[in-house]
């Protein structure tokens, strides 16, 4: 037990390079600030986050933003106003922490406004910035680590790695709770696993005129299953990374994973899972939020090697 | 007592305390209206006890609207909805402005398409959002404002039913909600 309880303080005590997370916070702040941009250019600011008349928001009301600025359209344009200056701010690394917080709250307070209008995928959005918040996240391609190192007071290259771990439980957390919350029959084989066919048959959120569905009817199935096989199986992926960390231990399983690239094979499954989804259905920022997370789930060694190919002449 | 060497152990605590949390809140405690009637005590007793275990940091989930429960698309079943939005002149007939994948009437297309709105009128599962008929007033008024010829709008939704990638409308409507011009 003692052994266990050390061998969890260590875990949580590693330290690494920054790059992982510092991606992944400049990634989510593109990909929601593309979402606000979007409510601007839609005109929709007003609309979704007043109350009427002005717009049809229908809550907030005691909440510190209704007692501060009021529920108003002009209200609703200062908390978006608040947002966008804040993700600006997350995506450069300019007082990332307080930036990272500001962002998530006002967010909430957004959420408490419309609560339909506020999915899964912005109540995700702000558990990973206050993830961040507490992480250094801004050790490099950050204004802050530009300012310390002007200042002589550069930041230490390795960050405590927990945060990236956090985020990693996070994301394989996500999709194994979004498939056991998968309860309806067209998931599974009770229902002939038809679900991703229905979605794309959807006039709601089909991209395309469903008549091309049908010639593919038996391949939507078999993504269905594959879709809650990656959902259901995702907390393996601790297994296969544990494994990958660690290759050079003794182990047949641990051979066998790594040797069949098991690791690979579902990263892979959910990179052309999102992609399918953002080609074919219309969900918004969700497929592009998600591979935002992308980078938690590869090692240190993994990122910086990937860095070093995409350099010119790397 | 040196903090900093000891700091190591109290994250380490924290960190699980967090993720246990966490597990509770997400756990997949099933909802009693699908659950056979010798199963309510289980699952009541797992909800109180999920309630009691979540009650010191609750505000924090509220106060920052966060939950581990997550459902990634549920919804995608054979009975479904398309919206409609139509207006009507003083004398004429109703006039469609927008069918959800109707590429003929396509009136505010991007602005219905977008997540957030459609998140507000688009039923989950078969359940009406709580927003629906706040979002229907404003669309109608704004479609009239957009069409002074309307003296009425209205938004409602058929019933259409999916089935090997393609869908059928049934010609059965629900949640009609109508707006007579309002004097300014």
């Amino acid at each position: 037990m003692i052994r266990l309880g050390r061998a969890w303080i260590a875990l949580w005590d590693r330290r690494e390079p920054a790059t992982a997370l510092a991606a992944v916070r400049i990634a989510i702040a593109v990909v929601l600030l593309y979402d606000l941009t979007m409510v601007w250019r839609l005109d929709l600011i007003e609309p979704l986050w007043a109350m009427p008349p002005d717009g049809y928001a229908t809550g907030g009301e005691g909440r510190w933003a209704a007692r501060w600025l009021g529920t108003d359209a002009a209200s609703a344009v200062a908390l978006w106003s608040i947002a966008v200056v804040g993700l600006i701010a997350v995506a450069t690394g300019t007082l990332t922490r307080v930036a990272c917080v500001v962002v998530a709250l006002v967010s909430a307070q957004l959420a408490h406004r419309a609560p339909d209008a506020d999915r899964g995928i912005d109540d995700l959005i702000r558990v990973v910035l206050i993830v961040l918040a507490l992480s250094r996240s801004h050790a490099v391609w950050s204004v802050d680590a530009w300012v310390l190192r002007r200042l002589g007071r550069p930041m230490p290259p390795e960050i405590p790695a927990w945060p990236r771990y956090l985020l990693f439980a996070q994301l394989i957390w996500v999709y194994f709770s979004g498939g056991h919350n998968k309860t309806g029959e067209e998931w599974g084989p009770a229902g002939g696993f038809t679900a991703l066919a229905n979605a794309l048959a959807d006039p709601h959120f089909a991209r395309f005129d469903p008549a091309w569905v049908g010639p593919i009817y038996p391949l939507t199935r078999a993504a269905t299953a594959a879709t809650m096989a990656f959902e259901l199986g995702a907390p393996l992926m601790l297994l296969f990374t544990y494994y990958a960390a660690t290759a050079d231990r003794p182990g047949r399983l641990r051979r066998w994973c790594n040797r069949l690239r098991l690791r690979w094979l579902w990263i892979g499954l959910g990179v052309s899972f999102h992609l399918g989804i953002a080609l074919t259905l219309r969900l918004g920022i969700f497929p592009a939020a998600m591979l935002a997370l992308y980078p938690v789930l590869l090692l240190p060694g993994e990122v910086d090697r990937l860095l070093r190919r995409l350099r010119p002449g790397g | 007592m040196d903090l900093r060497a000891r700091w190591p152990a109290a994250r380490a605590a924290l960190i699980a305390l967090a993720i246990a949390l966490g597990l509770v809140d997400g756990c997949p405690i099933p909802d009693r209206r699908f659950t056979p009637e010798w199963a309510y005590g289980l699952v009541d007793g797992a909800d109180r006890a999920r309630t009691a275990i979540r009650r010191p940091v609750a505000s924090l989930g509220e106060d920052l609207d966060v939950s581990q429960r997550w459902a990634l698309f549920r919804g995608a079943s054979r009975r479904r909805f398309r919206l409609y939005l139509e207006g009507k002149a003083a004398t004429g007939d109703w006039q469609l402005l927008h069918r959800a994948g109707d590429p003929e009437h396509a009136a505010y297309e991007d602005l219905l398409a977008y997540r957030r709105v459609r998140g507000t009128y688009s039923p989950s599962g078969q359940s009406t959002r709580n927003q629906y008929h706040a979002f229907a007033t404003w669309l109608t008024l704004r479609a009239m404002d957009d069409h002074p010829e309307f003296v009425l709008a209205r938004i409602r939704l058929e019933r259409v039913l999916i089935g090997e990638g393609a869908y059928t409308p049934t010609g059965e409507f629900t949640l009609e909600h109508q707006e007579r011009r309002r004097r300014k």
